[in-house]
């Protein structure tokens, strides 16, 4: 299947001739098969870009008797290959070519050359083969060696569940994952998943996408980045659905498509049920902005429904999924492996850089506990819990995480009106608790209370202020007059004295002058 | 086996690569193979893929030199230079020692 992809998409997208000699199928079997996968192999032999050459070797109908080469398939191979320009060949498969002719340094030898060969020609070749028995990769053990780039393509099935990998082992001159890749074999052929966490995935966009509440936004410093996960978690009843249809109300509204994946409910009752808090999801699905794809999760198996959504991402290519519940993707495989799904899920979004919304149903008290294993896959966490206090039910939503957000840990208690999801401040009451419905109502009161005592406080302070201001002043005042009139009387003596010693020292001058005479 | 010796009859074709020590090989001994053991009940085209190289790609001969038996049946492919004498016997159904 990988090889025939290479050779078709060849083809078909990059317009390269290839040819296919084939070992294991009938010509028309080979037509008939991939038709189904939407390949017109009769199409593009009619053009000239395709030589199919089917051979039936019958390893009985084979003796060996001396030694010889395999010229006859160089041949073959060099006539279909000049014939229409090829620039790729696959030889599926090999074995069977092994298996006759014998294990031996001939064959080996021909093979290395026949590489070579395509090399000097700078073709591309895939060729496919067995793996070897008791985990050795190949047959005989040489054909790696031989080889530029080996890839081993795995099929495990574990308690009913298919899972494919696909491995790179060896890619001479150059560099190459080697983690395993999950693959799936859909109705579109061949498809690779990314792994998570690797280097495939696009580089983090600095693009915020709106909740479509305006609160959230702010509580999140602008919203979700666009590529990133949220996952919402809760009990039933929390008002996980309404949260998520309100991002995709708002994505509509933008004019980018959505795809609203429903395991829970179907695609009427969701509708229903979002009108009754005043989001209209029929418009966006009449103006064919949004997608509802709802199915009973157990209809399909896990491979399955992600080959499904791999295609709908593809024809549809949405900017924004919502997974409404991810528990039920729990149901398609043993419990332990919805992580790994989950995780392959999110990494098909992403690597899409598509925003994507999953909500969790969670029980009892392992809230967190559950939710907490699937979070850290997401780039934003939203929890929601119901309360109970004196008879009123108030609903809370928890912003545990956010990528990109200044605080964490922040938490509102909102309401479900005729207008959607609608955040409001929350109120702690002295005693560190949360206060919702009447009880916030009674605090405000109180501080509406205390905020008047204070006002009045303030302006009893002001008066008496001013009034010990007035007091001082005029002991200030009368500090000064003081000072004013005590230097004015030292001045005076100042002078008396003064004049009382010039008169001293006049008479005193006059007494001498006479006595002389 | 219970042949009628006077009915058996040889339609063999042998491919071979121009002058090449194997095709050569391959040649002389069917040719020896023939002449001493068949005596006249056969039919040996040979075929050089380098001559005429569509025979071979219509006959989707891989292997150089192949010696393809039609007749008698089964079909069989002798792929090789012919040199190891007790297979070439056996797949082309000669017993050892027998004239015919």
């Amino acid at each position: 299947m990988f090889a025939l992809e290479f050779l078709l998409r060849g083809i078909r997208d990059f317009g390269e001739p290839g040819v296919l000699f084939t070992f294991e199928e009938s010509r028309t079997d080979l037509i008939e098969n991939m038709a189904t996968f939407g390949f017109d192999l009769e199409g593009q032999i009619a053009d000239g870009m395709l030589i199919i050459d089917a051979f039936h070797i019958e390893p009985s109908e084979i003796v060996t008797t001396g030694s010889f080469d395999l010229e006859g398939l160089f041949l073959r191979l060099e006539k279909a290959i000049e014939a229409i320009g090829a620039k790729r060949i696959v030889l599926d498969t090999i074995e069977v070519m092994l298996a006759s002719f014998g294990n031996d340094l001939m064959v080996r030898g021909e093979l290395s050359r026949l590489f070579r060969w395509f090399k000097e020609r700078k073709i591309t070749a895939v060729v496919t083969e067995e793996r070897g028995r008791e985990g050795s990769l190949t047959r005989y053990g040489f054909e790696e060696v031989i080889s530029d780039c080996a890839i081993l393509l795995d099929h495990r099935v574990h308690e009913e569940i298919s899972t494919r990998r696909l491995r790179i082992l060896k890619y001479r001159g150059s560099e190459h994952g080697t983690n395993e890749y999950p693959f799936l074999i859909t109705d579109r052929g061949f498809v690779v998943l990314p792994a998570m966490g690797s280097e495939f995935l696009p580089t983090a966009s600095n693009e915020r996408v709106s909740t479509g509440m305006e609160q959230l936004d702010q509580m999140l410093s602008g919203g979700i980045f666009r590529g990133a996960s949220l996952l919402i978690s809760g009990r039933a009843g929390t008002g996980k659905t309404t949260i998520a249809a309100q991002l995709v109300d708002a994505a509509c509204r933008r004019g980018e498509r959505a795809l609203f994946i429903s395991f829970e409910e179907s695609k009427a009752r969701l509708i229903r049920n979002m009108r009754s808090v005043g989001i209209d999801l029929q418009q966006w699905v009449d103006a064919g902005l949004l997608k509802i794809w709802a199915e009973r999760s157990t209809a399909y198996g896990l491979e399955e429904h992600l080959g499904r959504l791999d295609r709908v991402l593809e024809e549809f290519c949405p900017r924004v999924v919502v997974l409404d519940a991810m528990r039920s993707l729990a149901e398609l495989g043993p419990e332990r492996n919805i992580r790994a799904t989950v995780s392959m899920e999110i990494d098909m979004l992403k690597s899409r850089e598509i925003t994507s919304v999953i909500t969790s149903l969670t029980h009892g008290n392992q809230e967190e506990a559950s939710a907490v294993g699937v979070s850290s896959l997401t780039d934003s966490w939203l929890l929601l819990r119901n309360i109970e206090h004196n008879g009123e039910r108030s609903r809370l939503l928890f912003v545990i995480k956010s990528r990109g957000m200044a605080h964490s840990n922040q938490v509102r208690e909102f309401k479900l009106t005729t207008n959607g999801a609608q955040l409001i401040e929350v109120m702690i009451d002295p005693r560190g608790g949360i206060l919702t419905g009447s009880a916030r109502k009674q605090q405000l009161a109180r501080f509406a209370r205390v905020a008047d005592n204070r006002l009045a406080n303030v302006k009893r302070n002001q008066s008496s202020l001013q009034r010990r201001t007035a007091v001082l002043r005029a002991q200030i005042a009368v500090l000064e007059n003081e000072l004013e009139g005590t230097t004015s009387d030292l001045q005076k003596a100042n002078e008396e004295q003064l004049r009382r010693q010039a008169a001293i020292e006049f008479d005193q001058g006059e007494a001498e002058r006479t006595r002389e005479v | 086996m219970n042949l009628n010796h006077e009915e058996l009859h040889w339609v063999l074709t042998l491919y071979i690569n121009g002058a090449s020590p194997r095709s050569t090989a391959a040649l002389a001994n069917i040719c020896k193979i023939c002449d001493h053991e068949l005596a006249g009940r056969f039919e040996l085209k040979v075929v050089d893929i380098r001559t005429d190289p569509e025979a071979a790609i219509r006959d989707k001969i891989l292997a150089i030199p192949t010696l393809v038996k039609h007749l008698p049946a089964p079909r069989r492919y002798l792929v090789g230079d012919l040199g190891n004498e007790e297979r070439v016997r056996a797949a082309l159904e000669i017993s050892f020692g027998e004239k015919y």
